[in-house]
């Protein structure tokens, strides 16, 4: 469970590129066309058998029709399914790292523009304290000098 | 004849600006916190005025300025005593009721002053204190409605 990457802390480091990881992709996209005659007679094959086993005549009518018109057509494809599955998987979780990587920015973020707002009030603050009491001590000042001048013995 | 080796204060004679500037070295001394040098100076003054309240008073801010300001409430009371239409007198008397968490009492002292004569160096330091109040004073809750 250590290495589920839903519950360990997200790494920022990015995902390999998928043909990395998927090397021989182009190669099973690039599948034989099968023999148009093969394909008619899967097509017909897959029609009857399906009235007899509905699961099996789709099966060999592939087998026959489809790829070069054996059972490593069918092995490829079934492949190609699980590559697919597991490139499905591979773009979860790579979307979920990014949603992962984008909520930890935007908290960021947000504490960030807290932390500014609150220093920003409390420089206010500061500075209206800085203004009272200056002002304070000039008038203070203004009123003992008056007091003093009107001094006589 | 040792009482002929001694003066008496009124036998000294002190012009208007020297008690000016004896004042103001009281108030120089106050602010740069030797409190007992400037409260040495006040007592002296008060020597040489004793109908004068403005030394007393100048004694009076020393000890708000130490932090004692029951002290200065009593001394600025004695002051008033010398001269109650003081309005200088009456301004500290308030400060000193306003740093002595008498918020309520002080602003109202401060109001006063300030309706008497607007236009006074004196209530422009009272209007000062109000405004001032909730940083003096902020415990207690009081409308600070200047004027």
């Amino acid at each position: 469970m250590a290495d589920d990457t839903l519950i360990t802390p997200v790494k920022t480091e990015t995902l390999p590129p998928v043909a990395a990881v998927y090397p021989d992709i182009d190669v099973q996209q690039r599948s034989k066309e099968p023999n148009k005659f093969l394909k008619v007679l899967g097509g017909v094959a897959s029609t009857a058998l399906s009235f007899v086993a509905p699961g099996l005549g789709g099966i060999l009518g592939n087998v026959i029709g489809g790829g070069g018109g054996s059972f490593g057509s069918y092995g490829a494809l079934m492949e190609q399914q699980r590559q697919f599955e597991e490139m499905q998987r591979y773009n979860q979780i790579s979307s979920s790292l990014q949603n992962r990587q984008q909520n930890q920015m935007m908290n960021q973020q947000q504490q960030n523009s807290m932390q500014l707002i609150s220093v920003q009030h409390r420089v206010g603050m500061q500075a209206q304290e800085f203004t009272t009491v200056s002002n304070l001590m000039k008038t203070r000042h203004d009123s003992e000098m008056s007091a003093v001048n009107n001094i006589k013995s | 004849m040792p009482n002929s080796f001694f003066m008496t204060i009124k036998e000294i004679s002190v012009s208007n600006e020297e008690l000016r500037v004896m004042l103001e070295a009281g108030y120089i001394l106050r602010e740069a916190a030797r409190f007992s040098e400037a409260e040495a100076i006040f007592r002296g003054m008060m020597e040489f005025l004793p109908e004068s309240e403005i030394p007393q008073v100048g004694l009076g801010t020393v000890y708000l300025q130490k932090g004692e300001f029951e002290r200065a409430e009593e001394i600025c009371e004695q002051a008033l005593s010398i001269n109650p239409e003081s309005l200088y007198a009456r301004v500290h008397y308030a400060e000193a009721l306003l740093f002595g968490r008498q918020r309520e009492r002080a602003e109202n002292e401060l109001r006063e002053i300030i309706s008497g004569d607007p236009d006074s160096p004196h209530s422009q330091t009272a209007q000062a204190l109000l405004e001032a109040a909730d940083l003096i004073s902020p415990n207690q809750a009081s409308p600070t409605n200047f004027m």
